[in-house]
């Protein structure tokens, strides 16, 4: 599980790699959080590079949805890839989190 | 198989066991989905069954036959009422940290039960034509 930050403009992008599960879950949120703490309030997260989410990786994502949202900023997610897709649609999270297709639409789109 | 319930075993513990399962050479996708219901069903039986007392064990069982993938995964707990799990996807329930992993075991399996009183779960895949 990684995270690699950059920054453009006023937009912070999260790119994620590897498995997000129970045991990994911990260092995303915690990554995440310091990015939120720093006042970042247009945040994209881009799953290109996540090779399976568990129900506690689904679960932070929405903890961290629910902090940004908290602290008056917004979250795109963008890249998911298909398997992570089909369970965002299983799960309706489809209806809580906005998805792009490529980085440069989530970033175009606050 | 027994595993100690330790979470930091999950990975390693369905790694094996879809290992064994390389010589049926199924597509990435059902592998993906065997290991999601696998891991949930474990993380569920360790957390919640076993309460995370590490010396108590979780059994796996896994078997193949006739076109199907059939895994069982025990904990030594009291069960649970498995038919009172609240739906995840209802609107009132979106914004819930919990309560996805029986779900998804449910959406991605093509047959689960449990045992009464809840201690035990067993999960079928179909692979015939899904290879």
């Amino acid at each position: 599980m990684g995270v690699d930050k950059k920054v453009v403009g006023d937009i912070t992008v999260c790119s994620l790699g590897g498995e997000i599960n129970i045991n990994t879950s911990p260092e995303l949120r915690r990554s995440l959080d310091g990015i939120i703490g720093q006042s970042a309030k247009k945040i994209v997260l881009d799953l290109d590079g996540v090779t399976y989410i568990d129900s506690s990786g689904l679960a932070t994502l929405i903890e961290v949805l629910r902090r940004i949202k908290r602290e008056g900023g917004t979250l795109h997610l963008c890249r998911l890839p298909d398997k992570v897709r089909s369970l965002f649609e299983m799960t309706k999270l489809t209806k809580l989190f906005q998805i792009y297709d490529a980085e440069e639409t989530a970033c175009a789109n606050f | 198989m027994q595993i100690k319930s330790d979470l930091k075993l999950v990975t390693k513990t369905s790694d094996k066991l879809l290992g064994e399962l390389s010589a049926l050479n199924l597509d990435d996708s059902i592998l993906f989905e065997i290991k999601l219901a696998l891991e949930e069903a474990l993380i569920n039986a360790i957390i919640h069954g076993n309460k995370r007392k590490e010396d108590l064990p979780v059994s796996i069982g896994l078997s193949v036959k006739d076109g199907s993938i059939e895994i069982t995964v025990e904990d030594t707990g009291c069960g649970f009422d498995y038919r009172k799990i609240p739906n995840p996807i209802l609107d009132e329930n979106m914004m819930k940290m919990g309560g996805r992993g029986v779900f998804l075991i449910k959406r991605l399996m093509d047959k689960v039960n449990y045992n009464d009183p809840g201690n035990r779960i067993t999960m079928v895949k179909h692979i015939s034509n899904k290879k």
